[in-house]
């Protein structure tokens, strides 16, 4: 195929990107950053380590062996519907399910652990899922060597219950307790974790609005206001007694910021370039300089309040009569 | 002992425990280990 300088056809990405067969082959960019590194196993392999340096949850992608080992169950249901057996074939087949239930219950734990050691405040997830898990596993495999294997009762009994035993030791128990020390000023880690997720749902709550704004800077600005929100809601999580200063301000300037997103999502169509726009936009500067504010004295750890300044923005807030 | 090989032993011993269920599961259910064990 040729383009009409009578040259042989490339594909754009191609020129693009200079790979082995682009033209002018001499103008390369230098060798890719991907192929100086080194190869993805060493990465992949690399530790990972929590906040407090120590490793993270192991063995998690070990649920899928469980799988894996349990194959050939699909087989032997294949078999029995060879042979006529269609009962057998639903034991088999049913049997592989409940394997692959406790692999992915163990997973979800490990998922649920892996959230729990990257926070610094964290109540115990809902459900054991890796003790449940391994408890199914162990039920599972006594099942299937009593009615599969067809091995007597309390051999079974026993493969259960070394099963379940040697996950339990592989993949470790669920975190039982509530994580994080009560700080001097009296701040429990309760109150962190229910302060830092109602916060979070809100900085959600306007990235969806945000999402439905069509002007770009000020969806721009927004991202802005969100990620320096993030970064005071990381301050308070590694320093708790920053809680009760930034509490009020959470709570007044996400709710208004939600709020004011809201209603200019909802609203935007049908004021196009009008006061309230200019209004809008003047309000989000406003908040991404008292964000940038409190995050500032939050990293200074200064004892001025911001009492004073929250409320003239709440004030200000009320006043937008545009945007009530 | 190491924790780590503690829990990779406990990895391959259950590997090997839901290995030899379902093998076994398999073989009891192969149509000529059936034929076999009714010719006995």
């Amino acid at each position: 195929m040729t383009d009409s300088d009578g040259q042989p056809y490339t594909p754009r990405s191609g020129k693009r990107f200079g790979g082995p067969n682009s033209p002018d082959a001499s103008v390369r960019p230098p060798a890719s950053t991907a192929s100086s590194r080194p190869q993805g196993k060493s990465v992949s392999g690399a530790l990972r380590l929590d906040t407090a340096g120590k490793k993270r949850v192991r063995f998690k992608k070990r649920g899928w062996f469980i799988l894996a080992a349990a194959t050939p169950l699909i087989f032997a249901g294949f078999s029995e519907l060879s042979g006529g057996d269609v009962f057998a074939m639903a034991r088999n087949f049913g049997l592989f399910g409940l394997f692959g239930l406790s692999a992915f219950l163990i997973r979800q734990g490990g998922d649920a652990e892996e959230a729990y050691v990257m926070r610094k405040y964290a109540s115990p997830p809902a459900l054991p899922r890796k003790i449940m898990g391994s408890a199914l596993l162990g039920i599972t495999l006594a099942l299937t060597g009593a009615l599969g294997w067809q091995i007597d009762w309390i051999q079974a009994l026993g493969l259960g219950i070394l099963g379940a035993g040697a996950s339990l030791l592989t993949f470790g128990l669920d975190p039982m307790s509530a994580k994080g020390e009560i700080s001097l000023s009296g701040v429990t880690p309760q109150m962190v974790e229910d302060a830092i997720r109602e916060a979070e749902e809100k900085i959600e709550g306007i990235e969806r609005s945000a999402a439905d704004i069509a002007d770009r800077p000020l969806r721009d600005r927004l991202a802005k206001i969100t990620a320096r929100a993030r970064d005071i809601l990381k301050r308070i999580e590694q320093d708790p007694s920053d809680l009760r200063r930034a509490r009020k301000f959470l709570k007044v300037y996400l709710d208004g910021a939600l709020e004011a997103t809201r209603k200019y999502a909802d609203n935007q169509h049908d004021l196009g370039e009008s006061g309230m726009y200019i209004k809008f936009r003047s309000l989000l500067d406003d908040m991404q300089q008292t964000f940038d504010a409190q995050h500032e004295k939050l990293l200074v750890n200064d004892q001025i309040d911001l009492d004073v300044e929250i409320d003239v923005l709440a004030d200000r807030m009320k006043h937008e009569s545009a945007l009530r | 002992m190491n924790a780590r090989l503690v829990r990779t032993l406990a990895f391959v011993a259950l590997m090997g425990m839901i290995g030899a269920a379902a093998c076994g599961t398999f073989v009891r259910a192969d149509p000529q280990y059936i034929a076999v064990t009714e010719a006995y």
